[in-house]
């Protein structure tokens, strides 16, 4: 579904991604895992065409990804980015409207089917339906994040840190819905500092250090390598 | 004395607010403060004039088409000047260095083409309006005469009257669309995070050509109404620079602010001229704006300024 080949990208002289190469098979999890810094998040962004490469080449479902990020939604991506950056002054619903925003008139019913399908993921939203999304909790901001961009039906779902600041026992529920979304047909790449559970879950993961994949394996593989573990899960 | 004056103000405010919702707009989604809005303002008004004395058109026609003009103008000048400086992520100081490089550049083109002789608008429009405004105040049981309207002992002019209830119902029309429309929620996104809104699927570039045709039909509307209150000319648009300041007041980047800081602006005015002089007026509202940028920094109505992505 998604092929990145060898792409570069560099922010004025730095040079933030080298050589960067991996694909997401339909239907997979698949997990970027790394420190801070590695050049995981410049890599989300890279993909979904917000930040331009200078070389290599990003295909979406066999064509290139088109260059802007509008154009690139609208081949199915969708993305949860780091720290949520929901639209913060508008309602939950808003939020839910923006996500929906690709989508015609004549669709209207299955777009409140697929509201609904979010409500069963995350029930409390539909309690805050008014509220302003800049007023919820970080773990509700979360599930209204992966909300938004599940209403655009997207193929291929971006999730940069979805962990990040949340309570362990949150963060516990938001995998096992990230899980349910991948068997209702979407396919998932994540980024995650948390690498025991975002490993646990994923099919396939790769490791970022300072702008490079370094290794890769299955994720029970991954998870289980002695060096990664002292490296990045902490023993 | 002081509700003629409060009166007087509030109409005089009506017209900075009705100009100041342009820079607002525009500094809302852009962060930036769009100074060849002045230029917008005056051109706007010779389209009006244009319309009105070679067309010789009807109130309505003028109105329109100094609007939409306006609009359209507005939407070149992003198209021209800024687009370019927006995809190469330029500083928002730049973009704020190009719009005023516009107002210099247009102002200067009608200058060459038109000349700096000031026109005023036909007579037959400014009657137009005060026909409309008499029918409104007989309708209401109300008499007025040729051109202003007694109550309670406060003379007011009609053109003011009638330019107070039009900046008042169309900004509130601005509001309406921004709240409740599709459009508007997209604007409001677009306010919060740009980037994030394209990736919702949004093609930015038309939405901020939205927005710019928004703030530009508010500057055709405000011209017409300067040019039937005073004249046509090259310099007309130096007026805005108390809608800047209005708007600064209100907080840049919100309606309702721009509407209050417009009203609270002519109504110091107004006073400082009434009470104290009207040398001192702009000394007044100078020294509001200073004093205003030190202790709110955002302005009444302003959200905290951040640096966007």
């Amino acid at each position: 579904m998604l092929e990145v080949k060898d792409i570069n990208v560099f922010y004025g002289a730095v040079h933030a991604l080298h050589d960067v190469s991996l694909y997401v098979n339909d239907g997979e999890i698949v997990s970027v895992v790394g420190a801070n810094g590695a050049g995981k998040s410049t890599l989300m962004w890279a993909i979904a065409s917000v930040v331009p490469y200078s070389s290599g080449s990003i295909e979406f479902n066999g064509k290139p990804m088109p260059q802007r990020a509008d154009e690139a939604v609208k081949k199915g991506l969708a993305i949860v980015p780091e720290r949520r950056r929901l639209f913060v002054s508008l309602s939950v619903m808003e939020n839910i409207i923006m996500g929906s925003w690709l989508r015609g008139k004549s669709e209207k019913e299955q777009i409140n089917k697929d509201m609904e399908y979010c409500f069963s993921l995350f029930p409390i939203l539909r309690q805050r339906l008014s509220q302003r999304a800049g007023t919820l909790s970080g773990g509700e901001q979360q599930m209204l994040a992966i909300t938004r961009a599940l209403m655009s039906r997207p193929k291929l779902l971006l999730l940069d840190e979805p962990s990040l600041g949340l309570a362990p026992i949150i963060v516990e529920s938001l995998f096992a819905a990230i899980q349910r979304v991948r068997d209702s047909g979407v396919t998932i790449l994540l980024v995650e500092q948390n690498a025991t559970q975002a490993l646990a879950i994923s099919d396939r993961g790769y490791v970022m250090e300072t702008g490079r994949v370094t290794r890769t394996g299955s994720g029970e593989e991954l998870a289980n390598d002695r060096e990664i573990r002292r490296a990045y899960l902490g023993e | 004395m002081f509700l003629q004056t409060l009166v007087t103000g509030l109409s005089i405010g009506g017209i900075y607010a009705l100009m100041a919702v342009g820079y607002s707009l525009v500094f809302s989604v852009l962060s930036f403060s769009n100074f060849a809005h002045g230029a917008v303002i005056m051109l706007g008004a010779y389209m009006g004039l244009g319309l009105a004395a070679k067309l010789n058109l009807g109130l309505g026609l003028v109105l329109s088409g100094a609007i939409a003009g306006a609009g359209v103008l507005a939407v070149l000048n992003e198209r021209l000047a800024y687009r370019a400086l927006r995809q190469r992520r330029a500083p928002s100081l730049y973009l704020m260095i190009s719009a005023m490089g516009c107002a210099v550049f247009l102002e200067n083109m009608v200058y060459a083409t038109i000349g700096a002789k000031p026109y005023p608008f036909p007579d037959k429009i400014t009657n137009q309006v005060l026909d409309i405004v008499r029918n409104i105040i007989s309708f209401l049981g109300l008499a007025a005469e040729h051109s202003v309207i007694e109550i309670a002992g406060i003379t007011l002019s009609l053109l003011d009257l009638a330019a107070f209830v039009i900046s008042l119902l169309s900004i509130y029309a601005l509001h309406i669309f921004i709240m409740k429309t599709r459009t508007g929620i997209a604007i409001r996104a677009g306010v919060d995070d740009l980037t994030m809104c394209s990736l919702m699927g949004v093609n930015t570039n038309r939405l901020i050509a939205v927005v710019f045709f928004l703030a530009g039909a508010f500057a055709g509307l405000a011209g017409v109404y300067l040019g039937i209150k005073y004249y046509v000319q090259p310099t007309m648009g130096s007026i805005t620079n108390k809608a800047y300041i209005a708007a600064v007041i209100g907080g840049l980047g919100s309606l309702p602010g721009a509407f209050i800081g417009g009203l609270i602006l002519g109504v110091l005015e107004t006073f400082v001229s009434a009470y104290i002089s009207s040398v001192w007026r702009d000394v007044y509202t100078f020294t509001l704006l200073i004093a205003l940028l030190i202790w709110l920094p955002n302005g009444l109505l302003g959200h905290e300024t951040e640096e966007k992505v």
